[in-house]
C-alpha cells in the first residue's frame, strides 16, 4: 500500500464526516460526524509520519485524540443540557439565534 | 524638635475623632480634641518665649517634592511673625474647644464638629508654619476646605448649604490668581522656599524685568503680587469678593469667631506681611492693596450701620476690620497690621462668641429688634461683650485702639491721605454700630417678654473663654503696642517685617499726638452719637432713615452687591449653561451619539438576513469559505 492509499481513505471518511454533518439534523449524528473527520485527519497525520519517517506526525495524533476526548466531554455535556431545556436534539429546531 | 508636636497634636485628635468618633466616641469627642489643642497652645505659648529670646528654626522635615532641580521640602519656619500667628491660632482655638463643649452640647454631630475643627487647626498651622510657598498654598486649600466644611455644618439647612458653596466658589475666583503668583515665583526664582524668594540680591536681579501685554508694561514683581494678592481678596473677603464672608454666618458660631473672625479670614494679611519683600519692591501692587483695603474698610462699616441681625453686624464689621489690614500692609505698615491682626482676633473672637451666648439665650434668634435688657439674665457676657465693644471702637487703653491708631497713623504718614481718611470715618462708624449692638441688645428696656423671660446666662464651658478672652482684649494692646510707634511689637517683628531698603517714615511728635486725640475724639463721638440714637431720642434712627431713605436703601441691601453679581455672573453662566444642554448638547453632541446608532442599526438590519439560526447553514458556509481560501491560497 502507497502513501495515496491512505490518503484516498483519509479523504473519504473526511468527506463522509463533512457530509454527515451538513446534511443529518440530529446533534448527536452531527458530533459523531465531526469525530469521524477528526479520525480521517489521524489517518492523514500517521500516513505522513511514516512517509517522512518523522514522529512529529504520531504525537499530533496523541494530541488530537486529547483535544478530541475533552471535546466529546464538553460537547456531550452541551448537548444534555440544551435537551433538559429544549426536548429535541433536531439542529433545525435550535433556532433562537435567528437574526 | 518640639515644634512639630503643635502639628502633630491636631494630626493624632483629628484620626481619633475622624475614625472612632461616629460609632465609639460620640458626645465624648471633646476629650480628645480639646487637650490635643491644649498642647498645641503650651508647646505654641513656650515657642513664643524661646522667639523673644532670639530663637528660630528653620528646618527641612523631609523633602517632598523633587522634580529636576526643583525641591520642595516639607519644612517648617519659626520666626517672630509665625509665632504670633501661632499664639493667635491656638489661644483661639483653644477658647472656641472650650466654648464648643456647652454650644453643641445637644447637637447630633458632636463628634464631626470636633472633627472638623480639629482640621481647621491644624491646616490653619500648617499654613503659618510652612517655610515654603507650597505648604503656604496646601494650608490655604485645606483652610478653605475646613471653612467649606464647618459652613456647611447644618447642611439639612438650605441656606447653609448655599452658604459654603458660595464661600468655596468666592474663595476659588481669589485662588486662582494666586496660584498664578505662585507659578510666576516658581518660574522665576526656581523655587518654593522663603528663603529664596526673599533674598534681596534674588529681588534686585529681577527688579527691572517685565513684559508688554496688550501695549501695557508690566513689571514682573507687580504681577507676581498682585497674583498672590488676588489670594488674599479672595481668602481675607476683600472687596470685590467679600460677598462670602457674611454668608458665612450660617455656620455655628464658635465656627464663626475662630475661621471667619480671627484666623482663616486673616491669612490673607499673612500671607501680605510674610511676603513683605516682594510686595514692598511692588509699588502698582502696593497702591492696589492700599485702596482695595480702603474701600473694604468703608464697605463693610456703611453695611454693619443698617443690619438687625446680630452675627451679621459682627460679620460685616470683620470684613471692615479686615479692610484696615490689609490697609496697613499696602501702606508698608506690616508691623501694624499684624498687630491689629493679633488684637483683632481676640476681642473679635470674643464678641462673636458672646453673640452665641446670646443666640442661646434668645433660643436661636438673632434679630436685635427683639433682644433688650440682657444684660441683667447674662451678666458675665453682656459685660464681656461690652469690653469687646470698647476694644474694637479704639478706646485707650484697650486693644483696638493701639493697633489701629497705628495703621492710620502709618496712612498718614505715607501719604495716602485719602485712605487715612476713609479710615477715620470707618472708626467712626465702628464706634457707632458696635455700641448700637450694645444699647440695642443689653441695655434698655426687654422687647420680646416671652424671649425675655427664657434668657439665662450660659454655662461656664461658655462663658470662661468669655472672660479669658475679654482679659487679653484688656492687656495685649498695652502689652506690645505702648508707646505708640515703639512698643514691643516693632520690636519683636520689626526684624521679619522690615523690607530691605525700607525708609522710616518719621512723623514729627505733634502731628502723631493730634491723630492719636483725633481718633479718640472720633470713636467717643460714635459711641455718643450711638447713645443718643437708642437710649435716648429712640425717635431718631427712623427720621434718619426718612431722611436719606435712598442711601439707606443702598446700605441695607449691602450696596446691592449680591444683586449686580447675580445680573453679571451667575445669570449669563446660567443663560450660556441652558443654552449648552438644551441647544447645543440636546441637538448637536446628541445628534451625533444618536447617528453612530442609527448607522449601526442599518447595517445589522442588512446583515441580519445572514443569521438564519440553523446551523448546517452556518457549516455550510464555513466550508464553503474554507474551500475558497485554500482554493486562493493555492492559486496565489
Amino acid at each position: 500500500m502507497t502513501l495515496q492509499h491512505y490518503l484516498a481513505l483519509s479523504a473519504i471518511i473526511f468527506t463522509i464526516g463533512m457530509t454527515g454533518v451538513l446534511v443529518r439534523r440530529n446533534l448527536i449524528v452531527m458530533f459523531m460526524s465531526v469525530e469521524l473527520m477528526l479520525n480521517a485527519v489521524n489517518i492523514n497525520l500517521a500516513a505522513f509520519s511514516k512517509f517522512l519517517n518523522a514522529l512529529s506526525g504520531q504525537v499530533f495524533i496523541v494530541f488530537i485524540m486529547a483535544v478530541a476526548a475533552a471535546e466529546a466531554a464538553v460537547g456531550l455535556a452541551l448537548i444534555i443540557t440544551l435537551f433538559k431545556n429544549k426536548p429535541t436534539v433536531n439542529a433545525d429546531e435550535l433556532n433562537t439565534m435567528k437574526g | 524638635m518640639i515644634e512639630l508636636g503643635i502639628l502633630i497634636a491636631p494630626l493624632v485628635a483629628l484620626l481619633i475623632n475622624g475614625i472612632f468618633g461616629r460609632l465609639y466616641i460620640k458626645d465624648k469627642a471633646h476629650y480628645i480634641a480639646v487637650p490635643a489643642v491644649l498642647v498645641s497652645l503650651l508647646i505654641s505659648i513656650i515657642t513664643f518665649f524661646k522667639v523673644m529670646n532670639g530663637y528660630r528654626v528653620d528646618a527641612v522635615v523631609y523633602e517632598w517634592v523633587l522634580a529636576d532641580n526643583i525641591v520642595i521640602p516639607f519644612g517648617i519656619l519659626i520666626d517672630p511673625l509665625t509665632a504670633i500667628m501661632l499664639i493667635v491660632v491656638t489661644f483661639v482655638s483653644s477658647m472656641v474647644h472650650i466654648y464648643s463643649i456647652g454650644y453643641m452640647h445637644h447637637d447630633k454631630g458632636y463628634w464631626r464638629f470636633f472633627t472638623y475643627l480639629s482640621i481647621f487647626t491644624l491646616s490653619m498651622l500648617v499654613l503659618v508654619m510652612g517655610n515654603n510657598f507650597l505648604m503656604l498654598f496646601v494650608g490655604w486649600e485645606l483652610v478653605g476646605l475646613s471653612s467649606y466644611l464647618l459652613i456647611g455644618f447644618w447642611f439639612h439647612k438650605k441656606s447653609a448649604a448655599d452658604a459654603n458653596k458660595k464661600a468655596f466658589v468666592t474663595n476659588r475666583v481669589g485662588d486662582f490668581g494666586f496660584y498664578i503668583g505662585l507659578l510666576l515665583v516658581i518660574v522665576t526664582f526656581k523655587s518654593l522656599n522663603y528663603s529664596d524668594a526673599f533674598n534681596h540680591e534674588a529681588i534686585n536681579a529681577i527688579k527691572g524685568a517685565g513684559f508688554n501685554l496688550f501695549g501695557i508694561d508690566f513689571s514682573l514683581i507687580d504681577l507676581m503680587t498682585f497674583g498672590l494678592f488676588c489670594g488674599a481678596i479672595g481668602k481675607s473677603a476683600q472687596f470685590p469678593l467679600h460677598v462670602w464672608l457674611p454668608d458665612a454666618m450660617e455656620g455655628p458660631t464658635p465656627v464663626s469667631a475662630l475661621i471667619h473672625a480671627a484666623t482663616m479670614v486673616t491669612a490673607g494679611v499673612y500671607m501680605v506681611a510674610r511676603c513683605n519683600p516682594l510686595f514692598s519692591q511692588a509699588h502698582i501692587t502696593s497702591e492696589i492693596v492700599v485702596y482695595v483695603g480702603a474701600a473694604t474698610a468703608l464697605l463693610g462699616a456703611t453695611i454693619g450701620l443698617t443690619q438687625f441681625d446680630f452675627k451679621r453686624v459682627l460679620a460685616y464689621s470683620t470684613v471692615s476690620q479686615l479692610g484696615y489690614m490689609i490697609m496697613a500692609t499696602g501702606t508698608g505698615a506690616y508691623v501694624a497690621g499684624i498687630f491689629h491682626l493679633f488684637t483683632h482676633a481676640f476681642f473679635k473672637a470674643l464678641l462673636f462668641l458672646c453673640s452665641g451666648s446670646v443666640m442661646h439665650a434668645m433660643q436661636d434668634n438673632l434679630d436685635i429688634r427683639v433682644m433688650g435688657g440682657l444684660i441683667k439674665k447674662m451678666p458675665i457676657t453682656g459685660y464681656t461683650f461690652l469690653i469687646g465693644c470698647i476694644a474694637i471702637a479704639g478706646i485707650p487703653p484697650l486693644a483696638g485702639f493701639w493697633s489701629k491708631d497705628e495703621i492710620l497713623a502709618m496712612a498718614f504718614a505715607t501719604d495716602h491721605k485719602l485712605a487715612w481718611f476713609i479710615g477715620t470715618v470707618v472708626a467712626f462708624m465702628t464706634a457707632f454700630y458696635m455700641f448700637r449692638l450694645w444699647w440695642l441688645v443689653f441695655m434698655g428696656e426687654p422687647r420680646d417678654h416671652h424671649l425675655y423671660d427664657h434668657a439665662h446666662e450660659s454655662p461656664w464651658q461658655m462663658t470662661l473663654p468669655l472672660v479669658l478672652l475679654a482679659i487679653l482684649s484688656v492687656v495685649v494692646g498695652m502689652l506690645f503696642g505702648y508707646p505708640l510707634e515703639g512698643g514691643y511689637i516693632h520690636q519683636f517683628l520689626g526684624p521679619v517685617l522690615t523690607p530691605h531698603g525700607a525708609h522710616g517714615h518719621e512723623m514729627a511728635h505733634s502731628t502723631a499726638t493730634l491723630l492719636m486725640i483725633l481718633s479718640i475724639v472720633v470713636a467717643v463721638a460714635g459711641i455718643t452719637l450711638s447713645y443718643i440714637y437708642y437710649m435716648k431720642s429712640k425717635d431718631l434712627p427712623e427720621k434718619t432713615i426718612k431722611a436719606f431713605r435712598p442711601i439707606h436703601k443702598l446700605f441695607y441691601n449691602k450696596w446691592y452687591f449680591d444683586e449686580i453679581y447675580d445680573a453679571l455672573i451667575i445669570q449669563p453662566c446660567i443663560t450660556i449653561s441652558k443654552f449648552l444642554w438644551k441647544g447645543f448638547d440636546a441637538n448637536f453632541i446628541d445628534f451625533i451619539v444618536n447617528a453612530f446608532g442609527k448607522v449601526a442599526n442599518f447595517f445589522g438590519s442588512v446583515f441580519r438576513v445572514i443569521q438564519s439560526g440553523r446551523i448546517q447553514t452556518y457549516i455550510f458556509t464555513m466550508v464553503v469559505g474554507v474551500v475558497i481560501l485554500v482554493a486562493i491560497f493555492y492559486v496565489g
